[in-house]
């Protein structure tokens, strides 16, 4: 679908649209749009077959972009809005201008976030597409992304653009310099021994592996319409926080050890994957696998078991 | 502004548009849209409304003239079931109509007080640029958040200029509104239900002042849009207002437990509306005073205000 295609894609100096990129960009003709902030990254771009173009969504001018992209993969957010009011400016009216410049694209691919929902009190409840949406935990980043979805939803009508919003869940793997939260309790954990959970829950999530993405950008596209249709981004298995880490210990030869906190960084998020699985297939890699290739990748300097 | 101006109000039953058609729509040529005809609203209207039973969520828009000046967004689904049926009402049907009209001069969107998100002090009166981010009506205040999204949208991608407008409770002798069927409820009964917190406080605009804020309203339509909050100049706490009620008939309010749907607190800061549109006309004690005189002229009313 994307191959040969004039494709614009943005955010992909993060880590979603890095591993999307580097997918795509050799069998299609890239641009990139984003702040190129971290030193070297216009410079990757390049080199990855990239045009580069600077710019905030929803913040700059597009005169140096072209009008006549055939898809828009819209992956840019700002991650830590100071207020609603600033997230709103980057998360919501940014994909409205993008939509407005790109207006004869085939179609717009939007990644959102589980966060758009009504936050469920139940530990083990599972988010589907069609489940209640609210304001998440309460972070500007959440209501910012669902302001978002109510911007491209809009745009899909008032241009018959066929748009497909994608719900991320929390997303592990990769040498990006940026390591995610995710991440970072994982190497945590390798230099302390110690691993927080919630005083007040188990923590379960659907955590999806970096490199399985871009399997799904192109059914994604497949499936976008007017109005807008929403798939979870998610792994297809429910990850429970203790197994993860007693794995990650038992791969290591290092048992955690579990510290209570009132200040864990994830909410509760498990996903319904099957929408997805429909269009895209089940996802290539489990996550027992996946954060072993991760540890690999990320600590060439450990031997784990097998 | 609206004088002689074609002029397309959707959602012709709730109270807001009531106010607005008694105020305007003599002067400009109205159309009204709503999900089903009411005929007696447009009794009650003077003349020169032309009325279309018009679902925006779902029906096609093509009886609709899309030639307006001015589009005053007042539809919106109140009580949704589902984040579907949320997102129907209270966003698609936003760019729909923002869609059909491009060529307004001005688009003002209707939303609501309780997208803010909630605070410690429950008498925290919230500014146009405060946080968002309320659970409130099941999915009525988030899908009002994606609905505020889909007018930023339209007005950036349409260039059409728009104005958002957070309504507080209002209220008036029209009727209908959560704190004029308290007041009758009050009447009938004897007993006020407590809001859903307690102590709530709210901003009430009574309906003529709400007739006063259009046309400043809409002179702040911009890209991308302005946010004003409709709301009255005073905060009160909703049992002060039954107090109230309570010694101008000379009856003690029964307090009951608050029911689910009942709105939380929340007050708002009027200054910005102050600043378009002066001082409100009608305090809260003579707002609910004239409320209780024209339902209900049958019951004795002291003078203690």
């Amino acid at each position: 679908m994307l191959n040969g295609k004039k494709v614009l894609i943005t955010g992909h100096t993060g880590r979603i649209g890095e591993a999307i990129a580097e997918r795509f960009a050799p069998v299609c003709e890239m641009w990139g749009l984003a702040r190129y902030g971290r030193e070297g990254s216009w410079e990757e771009a390049i080199a990855r077959g990239i045009t580069p173009v600077r710019g905030s969504i929803g913040r700059d001018s597009f005169a140096e972009l072209p009008t006549d992209f055939d898809y828009v993969l819209n992956i840019a957010a700002a991650i830590h809005p100071a207020t609603t009011q600033e997230g709103i400016i980057d998360n919501c009216d940014g994909p409205a201008r993008l939509m407005a410049h790109c207006r004869n694209a085939k179609a717009f691919m939007h990644v959102s976030t589980v966060s758009v929902h009504r936050y469920s009190s139940e530990e083990n409840y599972v988010y589907s597409e069609d489940s209640p949406l609210g304001a998440g935990i309460g972070t500007a980043y959440g209501v910012s992304k669902l302001a978002g979805e109510g911007s491209v939803r809009a745009g899909s009508i008032m241009l018959d653009m066929p748009t497909v919003i994608c719900r991320q869940n929390v997303q592990y793997g990769g040498t990006h310099p940026d390591a995610n939260v995710f991440e970072q309790v994982v190497d945590r954990f390798l230099e302390t021994g110690e691993v927080p959970v919630p005083a007040d829950r188990k923590y379960y999530c659907s955590a999806d592996y970096l490199y399985d993405i871009p399997d799904w950008v192109e059914p994604c596209l497949g499936y976008a319409a007017v109005p807008a249709t929403v798939v979870n981004w998610c792994g297809d298995e429910a990850i429970d926080w203790l197994e993860l880490f007693d794995h990650i210990g038992w791969m290591v030869g290092k048992a955690p050890v579990f510290v209570k906190t009132d200040k864990f960084p994830f909410p509760n998020s498990i996903q319904d994957a099957s929408r997805r699985q429909s269009i895209a297939g089940p996802a290539r890699t489990h996550w027992r696998e996946g954060f072993r290739r991760s540890l690999e990748m990320r600590h060439p300097e450990l031997s784990l078991r097998a | 502004m609206l004088a002689g101006s074609k002029v397309l109000l959707t959602g012709e039953i709730g109270q807001i548009s009531r106010a607005v058609i008694g105020r305007f729509s003599g002067a400009c040529e109205m159309w009204t849209i709503s999900p089903r005809s009411h005929p007696a609203s447009r009794e009650e209207a003077p003349v020169r409304v032309t009325s279309l039973a018009i679902d925006l969520a779902t029906d096609p828009l093509d009886p609709l003239p899309t030639d307006f000046d001015y589009v005053l967004h007042f539809a919106e689904a109140s009580e949704p079931r589902s984040a579907a049926e949320g997102l129907d009402g209270n966003c698609h049907a936003v760019a729909r109509v923002m869609k059909h009209c491009r060529n307004a001069k001005a688009f003002l969107h209707l939303s609501s007080a309780w997208v803010y998100k909630p605070t410690a002090d429950p008498s925290h009166a919230f500014q146009e640029t405060e946080d968002l981010g309320r659970n409130f009506g099941d999915q009525y205040a988030a899908t009002k958040i994606t609905g505020e999204a889909a007018a930023r949208a339209g007005s950036l991608i349409l260039g059409v200029p728009t104005v958002i407008c957070r309504a507080n409770l209002v209220y008036g002798p029209a009727g209908g509104s959560a704190l004029d069927n308290a007041i009758d409820n009050f009447i009938a009964t004897g007993e006020v239900r407590a809001a859903a917190e307690t102590p709530a406080y709210f901003s009430p605009l009574f309906e003529n002042d709400v007739a006063d804020l259009l046309e400043p309203s809409l002179a702040l339509a911009a890209i991308p849009p302005a946010v004003v909050n409709w709301c009255g100049d005073e905060t009160v706490a909703w049992s002060e207002i039954f107090r109230h009620l309570g010694r101008l008939i000379d009856r003690e309010p029964t307090e009951l437990g608050p029911a689910e749907s009942d709105r939380p607190s929340c007050a708002q800061d009027p200054a910005l509306r102050r600043s378009l549109a002066g001082a409100a006309t009608t305090s809260w004690k003579h707002g609910v005073e004239a409320v209780l005189k024209a339902r209900h002229p049958r019951i004795a009313c002291r003078d203690v205000a």
